[in-house]
């Protein structure tokens, strides 16, 4: 199978609660794929098993043909697979070059690494603001900030959780541009999250849909809008929930 | 990194001038003794718990395994403490990793809990075998006068260099680990544990590391101690109020975290200390644990975010390097 | 086989008084989420206090841990609103180093005032024994593990029917939720503390028949206090009294098979084992 991330049946419980229901999807090289869903569909839980921060209850994850459900985060990092999180979790006492010279440190020693910072900074154009405490930035500088700091991990997938969430349309327009020039040229896979529809819309190919844990709809923008599953989910029409 | 060294070379050298200048047989250089030893033991506790954010309450394990192994090493085989003493560092890193494995993924008041626990497990097996430690008797360094080769000495003078050594070592390992790359990883686990993880941090083998480097040298001072004082207990070194939570102390006072930080702490915890047991010698017994308790309670209520912030305000000297 | 059930019910009698010493901390964990460092040294102090009962006003310690209770609450509840209300959200660090510095102050206070010498009491059933078959049962054991059960009877009482009792059981379930239906959480974090160490010093009271008082007599019980909590489960009242049997059990049973100094080591290992694999222990909600 060419599938570059294959998820088996992925489940996770948490005491009586199903965060994520029997969820299973391939993704292939150098595609974007948006991740939709209502509130608390379980996207960045679903994301936090990928990564690593969580163990399925049940399923198996594949990345590049080897299995990686339960195996610890920066382990999954080394094989190239890493996120941002979705209220930024840069290290706070640190400044926004540092930050990113910490992820760098994994594959490069101090000096390299540091350059590596620099480069992916420039890349998100947060170049000029590199010395500044985290502290000091915008929310939505901190959360290009956190995009840098995955890049230099130097990924092969990035998942994005909600990354223009603050942005007005110019800067979404621009953070998508960069976003696809990101995997043009860096032979980059994204799954993103987002609940602006139309930056969503945009910048995906292909739409993965949520809704209470379960996998609801998996198809071009297209298709997915059209569904009737997906608008009742979204509209909270009287349809029953899928298991 | 160059100006962390500059500065321990600084006080290297003011510790090591003071000692020249006091009377060798005199009280002060007894105290400056202590400071030094003082403040060493706090820099150990600095690596975990200023750097990697660790709460560790069980300090006085590693002190006391220290302690004892370089002893009765010479009690029962004649064993230069020398020898004893990286065989003690050896125990203790043991120790740590033993304790590490159930306790690393731990967080604050449980991992400080364990840590507790572990000082008084090691308390109760030193009483409980007195054939080897002396039980709650104690145990004493066997005299044999002046000798470099079995580190003692009659007079306090000759200690100075020693404890200055080991103030020297126990400093310039906590500027390696606090900047260059190790520095960059510590800080991470620390500000964020989760998120450095994700980003590609091996977060449970950098704590390991702090701990374990951090239990060696708590176990060489450990050593130094038993060399210094002839004379020690369980209670004494394995006291979880007077060596555990005394070397927290220290280096919260002087500013966790810093480099610096266990210097100040020891020059103002010690000297207190002394002036407490002299002046109140009636009531003598507990007046000093008692005040620092105070002090301990004050420095919390008035910045209880601050303390966060007190160990994370100053950032460990010269990390921009 | 009768060493065996002798000391298991040795285990269990002592267990009991275990629980009750201990449901304090569990109580103070559950409804204030703080880890309490300080709660021992109110053992010490329920202790002391009995022990002036009898000397000075020839109280049995069983009476005298009544009015353990009573001062346990006073000071636990004042050191509550003064100290520890100030880092209710503060990080776990401030949390951690103010009970610690309450528990020097506690011990170091008690060392200041009355000495380091052992005092301990004498009762007229000190030296008794029940006998029932081959066991001994003995009688300062029993009278406190009756007392222990009494106090926890109250305890449960006190939670499930009064209405203080909901008011805490609500905080320690949803404080911002309990604030609307206008419980004022600040003074419900006053009465548990006050309460968790007022049975800590009450267990202190009913132990004094068979254990002396010293400053130190409380830091001695930190593991193992904590060892029950950690058994039951941090924050489970019920679980706090189940650990305590088992503690107390464990505890008796290792003098078969180990010096009876290393009888805290199992607890040690057990402790360890589930802060490792098991913090919610064995009936408690979340402990990381």
């Amino acid at each position: 199978m060419n599938a570059l991330l294959h998820a088996d049946g992925v489940t996770i419980k948490f005491g009586g609660l199903v965060a994520v229901n029997n969820v299973s999807f391939d993704i292939r090289p150098k595609e974007i794929i948006g991740l939709i869903g209502p509130n608390g569909a379980g996207k960045t839980t679903l994301f936090s098993m990928l990564v690593g921060l969580y163990r399925p209850t049940s399923g198996q994850i594949h990345f590049d043909g080897q299995r990686i459900d339960g195996k610890r985060p920066h382990l999954i990092a080394r094989r190239g697979m890493t996120k941002t999180f979705q209220n930024t979790a840069l290290f706070p006492e640190m400044s926004l070059l540092e930050n990113v010279t910490t992820a760098a440190l994994m594959r490069h020693k101090l000096g390299p690494a540091r350059e590596l910072a620099e480069q992916c900074l420039d890349k998100v154009g947060l170049l000029g603001v590199a010395h500044e405490d985290v502290d000091d930035l915008t929310f939505p500088q901190r959360a290009l900030g956190e995009v840098a700091r995955a890049l230099a991990t130097e990924p092969r997938i990035l998942l994005l959780d909600e990354v223009m969430a603050a942005l007005t349309p110019l800067e979404m327009d621009s953070v998508i541009a960069t976003l696809k020039a990101l995997r043009d040229k860096e032979d980059l896979t994204l799954i993103v999250v987002e609940h602006h529809m139309r930056a969503i819309m945009r910048l995906s190919e292909r739409l993965l849909v949520l809704n209470f844990g379960s996998l609801i709809a998996d198809g071009t923008p297209q298709d997915v809008a059209s569904n009737p599953d997906v608008i009742a989910a979204y509209l909270g029409g009287s349809h029953a929930q899928h298991t | 990194m160059k100006r962390s060294l500059l500065l321990i070379l600084i006080l290297a050298v003011a510790a090591l001038a003071l000692g020249q200048m006091l009377d060798p047989r005199g009280y002060n250089v007894r105290v400056l003794c202590l400071v030094l030893l003082a403040a060493s033991l706090g820099q150990c506790w600095n690596i975990v718990g200023g750097l990697a954010n660790q709460i560790s309450l069980g300090h006085a394990a590693f002190f006391g395994i220290g302690a004892y192994t370089s002893t009765v090493l010479q009690t029962l085989g004649g064993i230069t403490p020398w020898i004893g003493m990286p065989v003690g560092m050896l125990f203790a890193m043991t120790a740590a990793l033993l304790l590490s494995l159930p306790t690393m993924r731990l967080k604050g008041p449980y991992f400080a809990l364990a840590t507790l626990a572990f000082g008084e497990a090691c308390r109760i097996l030193a009483t409980a075998f007195p054939g080897i430690t002396g039980g709650p008797q104690g145990i004493s360094v066997p005299f044999v006068g002046n000798s470099w080769a079995m580190m003692q000495f009659r007079g306090a003078g000759n200690y100075v260099y020693l404890f200055t050594g080991l103030f020297v070592v126990v400093s310039v390992v906590f500027a390696c680990l606090s900047h260059g790359r190790m520095g960059y990883l510590m800080r991470a686990v620390r500000e964020n544990e989760e998120a450095a993880e994700v980003a590609g941090v091996n977060t449970l083998k950098v704590k390991l590391m702090g701990s374990l480097i951090s239990a060696a040298l708590t176990a060489a001072t450990g050593t130094l101690f038993a060399q210094f004082t002839f004379f020690f207990d369980p209670e004494s070194v394995f006291s979880a109020s007077g060596i555990s939570i005394r070397a927290a102390l220290i280096a919260i006072v002087g500013g966790v975290g810093t480099l610096a930080g266990p210097i100040i702490g020891a020059l103002i915890v010690v000297p207190l200390e002394e002036l407490l047991s002299t002046y109140l010698s009636s009531k003598a017994a507990g007046i000093a644990p008692f005040t620092f308790g105070l002090i301990l309670i004050a420095i919390v209520l008035l910045r209880p975010r601050g303390l966060i912030t007190l160990f994370r305000n100053r950032r460990p000297s010269g990390a921009r390097t | 086989m009768t060493a065996l059930l002798q000391t298991l019910t040795d285990g269990l009698l002592i267990g009991g008084v275990y629980g009750v010493i201990a449901v304090g901390l569990s109580l103070v964990f559950g409804v204030l989420k703080i880890v309490n460092f300080a709660q021992a040294e109110f053992l010490m102090i329920g202790m002391y206090v009995a022990w002036f009962c009898w000397s000075y006003l020839g109280l049995d310690p069983i009476f005298g841990a009544f009015v353990a209770l009573a001062a346990g609450f006073l000071i636990g509840a004042a050191c509550q609103r003064l100290l520890v209300q100030h880092v209710i959200h503060a990080p776990p660090v401030a949390q951690i180093f103010l009970t610690v510095g309450l528990l020097a102050v506690l011990e170091n206070g008690a060392l200041m005032l009355f000495g380091s010498e052992f005092r301990s009491v004498q009762t007229p059933y000190q030296t008794a024994a029940l006998e029932i078959g081959q066991l001994f049962i003995s009688m300062p054991y029993l009278i406190a593990f009756v007392a222990a059960v009494t106090i926890s009877l109250g305890l449960w009482l006190v939670l499930a029917h009064t209405w203080i009792g909901r008011a805490i059981r609500a905080t320690s379930q949803n404080a911002q939720a309990a604030r609307l239906f206008g419980i004022d959480t600040r003074v419900i974090y006053a009465i548990a503390f006050g309460l968790g160490t007022g049975l800590t010093a009450f267990g202190g009271g009913i132990i004094l028949s068979y254990s002396a008082v010293s400053p130190t007599a409380g830091t001695q019980f930190v593991v193992l206090m904590f060892t029950v909590v950690v058994l039951g489960g941090l924050g489970s009242v019920l679980g706090a009294l189940v650990g305590g049997l088992i503690v107390g059990v464990i505890q008796s049973l290792s003098t078969l098979v180990m010096p009876i100094q290393l009888q805290n080591l199992a607890l040690f290992v057990v402790f360890i084992t589930f802060l490792a694999f098991r913090p919610q222990g064995l009936l408690g909600k979340g402990a990381r």
